[in-house]
């Protein structure tokens, strides 16, 4: 039993790094009824992830296969997520961010490829796409009970609409709620420091370790 | 050739397609393009006068074109166009024209491979953000550089001490001082004629457009442009832009800023879709030139040796088979007072003089911090005359491409940005401080013992 089960995780591993948009969820399934540890089978899932990002760093892997390999991830989730609640071993994700692109800005590439990044590493994100008002933003974010607000913008002329969220969490009273952070660009460590935002990323990795650094300093 | 109100008519009843299922059908066609036409990217190789390579790039970017059209992400339908459309386009697009006035007018034309014509060079810092006290004379130590042959100054961030917003009031003051400022930078140079690229830079939006189509700011003789969205993208603001220009006669360019290891796969899924981009761009936008910037999904910089391959293939599929004038962007990692960014310069140089392409810029740290000078793109024009001048082969070029690698590509993972420009310039004077003077020495003499013959 304890050689099937590995040989099994292995093909899930092999499975998702592959991109197999149908056969993951398919192996993923056969485990869970198979009695399989449920902690091995995301195991094996996390580990697959891991590689197809670093391929995608390394320029051997492409942005729409890193799309698909976390929309991969969400189908095999879904299946594990009854078997997680009844073992009482979900803990839920570490955190929940919701994500946007300022007002005037339309640029989604960059956003997309940190929101990916972000849901492989098993943080909740509510995207709320690109061109979105500062109001909007703060509302989501009440709304779904966020840790960190994410602020995106390619343009310069879009940061100081990173500054209308902040003093928009300032005017409202939630600034001491919300981590804001923000990447893209045009943006700079100076720049978040006149703001008075909490952090940012040059990079989706470096958004990734941000987020981690954040949960892990409370 | 499609007219701007048949591309109108397109976007509105074209077929329908999703965005996702459009990027999808782009990486998919893409991937089997590159496959079929056996394309491939040589890390050794940047520089190559393999005719076979660029004419296949011509042709899949071509059958790409055809194949996924133009997508319209505000109606979420595609323009598309035929083969012979595209071709009427190619046929017809402009292969020179006279850029600027009277005595400090250039002829800037569609390069081939072996014709005996230089590179024009464009000085200044696209996409920079500037501080209002500093535009002025950040452009004029462009404007002051006797190589430069057009201008193209960064974004004015800062309007009477207030941020421009994107889509806000500001955009429109800040485009006509934009404006004025260079053309006040040219006057102080002695170069009052000179052409502005690009015009309106401040401005991401309609807004700048419309704002500076009057003599007063853009002349006829200047010109502005209108990026395609990644990848093969327009919506209405891009194409709003398009019918703003339509009865004001400054020249137009594409801006074309294909990612690599983005939607349409890597470096050479990348360098099709930049192809398809410029033949669309003809067809869907009617502009007369192409401003070509490959982004490295991970260092953005055109100074990666993917992006530098990209611009030379892509350059030379067009000198080959459809000249039409194309201008790479020059984006380095590094910023203004460090050796990197001077080593970055030459291999851009010695890539795009040896390909069929201008150069639009130097864009210093990628165009995020203020961290440039007119120094840089003193010693950029300089390698690129001096190649001109000695004939460099590309066997050669690409040896010497190969070991300005070995000096910069470190910097790719922790950058060093430099120094903003009135570290490294005098500002009153507008002259370069010695420490920068005496790094742009060492550096040109070590890059003339590479074999750079100055």
């Amino acid at each position: 039993m304890v050689n099937q089960t590995t040989k099994l995780s292995e093909s899930i591993f092999e499975s998702m790094v592959a991109i197999d948009q149908e056969g993951t969820p398919a192996l993923v399934s056969e485990a869970v009824d198979s009695g399989e540890d449920v902690i091995e089978i995301v195991d094996a899932l996390t580990r697959g992830l891991k590689v197809v990002g670093e391929d995608f760093e390394n320029l051997d892997r492409y942005l729409p296969e890193l799309i698909t390999a976390a929309q991969t991830m969400e189908a095999s989730m879904a299946i594990l997520r009854p078997k997680l609640e009844e073992l009482d071993i979900e803990q839920g994700p570490s955190a929940t961010i919701v994500m946007a692109q300022v007002e005037g800005d339309i640029h989604d590439i960059g956003r997309n490829i940190v929101n990916t990044m972000w849901r492989l590493a098993g943080f909740e994100v509510h995207d709320l796409g690109h061109d979105v008002k500062s109001s909007v933003i703060v509302d989501k974010a009440e709304e779904v009970g966020a840790d960190i607000i994410g602020l995106s913008t390619l343009l310069t002329t879009s940061l100081p609409f990173c500054r209308d969220v902040v003093r928009m969490l300032d005017a409202r009273d939630l600034r001491s709620r919300y981590k804001v952070i923000i990447g893209g660009g045009a943006t700079t460590p100076g720049f978040v420091e006149t703001i008075g935002a909490d952090g940012c990323a040059p990079d989706a990795v470096s958004a990734v370790a941000l987020v981690h650094d954040i949960i892990e300093g409370g | 050739m499609t007219t701007i109100f048949e591309v109108l008519e397109r976007v509105e009843e074209g077929p329908y397609l999703k965005e996702w299922d459009f990027d999808q059908k782009l990486f998919k066609t893409a991937t089997a393009l590159v496959k079929d036409y056996g394309i491939s990217f040589d890390k050794e190789r940047i520089l190559t006068s393999e005719d076979a390579m660029a004419d296949a790039v011509f042709e899949a970017g071509f059958e790409l074109a055809v194949e996924m059209g133009m997508l319209c992400t505000d109606t979420e339908r595609v323009a598309h166009f035929s083969a012979d459309e595209l071709r009427s386009a190619l046929t017809t697009a402009p292969q020179e024209m006279v850029v600027g006035q009277g005595k400090h007018s250039r002829v800037l034309r569609a390069r081939r491979p072996g014709d005996g014509h230089p590179m024009l060079i464009c000085g200044g810092c696209p996409g920079t953000p500037l501080p209002e006290e500093l535009f002025l004379p950040v452009a004029i130590s462009y404007a002051r550089e006797p190589l430069i042959d057009m201008l193209n100054i960064g974004t004015l961030a800062v309007v009477d001490g207030m941020d421009v917003k994107t889509g806000g009031p500001l955009e429109v003051r800040a485009c006509r001082q934009e404006m004025m400022w260079e053309r006040e930078a040219l006057e102080r140079a002695g170069r009052a004629g000179m052409h502005i690229f690009a015009s309106g830079g401040s401005s991401p939006t309609q807004l700048g457009t419309l704002a500076i189509c009057h003599e007063r700011y853009m002349r006829p003789s200047d010109g502005h442009m209108i990026p395609v969205l990644s990848e093969l993208k327009t919506d209405y603001m891009r194409l709003t832009r398009v019918m703003a220009g339509y009865e004001y006669p400054a020249f137009v360019t594409s801006l074309i800023d294909p990612i690599i290891g983005g939607m349409a796969g890597g470096t050479e899924g990348a360098a099709i879709v930049l192809a398809a981009a410029v033949m669309l761009a003809i067809a869907a936008y009617g502009v007369d030139m192409h401003c070509l910037h490959p982004i490295h999904n991970k260092y953005i910089s055109v100074s990666t040796r993917e992006g530098l391959w990209m611009q030379n293939i892509v350059g030379r599929a067009f000198g080959r088979n459809a000249p039409v004038v194309c201008l790479g962007d020059a984006w380095t990692t590094a910023g203004a007072g460090t050796e990197d960014i001077l080593y970055e310069a030459a291999a851009l140089a010695i890539v795009q003089q040896n390909s069929t392409i201008h150069t639009n810029c130097l864009g210093a740290t990628n165009g995020v911090y203020p961290n440039c000078s007119g120094l840089e793109v003193r010693f950029f024009a300089e390698v690129a005359h001096a190649v001109f001048n000695q004939e460099l082969s590309m066997e050669d070029a690409n040896a010497i491409v190969l070991q300005l690698f070995k000096k910069y590509e470190k910097g790719f993972e922790n950058p060093n940005l430099g120094q903003p420009f009135q570290e490294v310039y005098d500002v009153k004077t507008v002259r370069p401080k010695q420490h920068w003077l005496d790094m742009y020495h060492a550096v040109k003499d070590d890059v003339g013992s590479l074999g750079i013959h100055f």
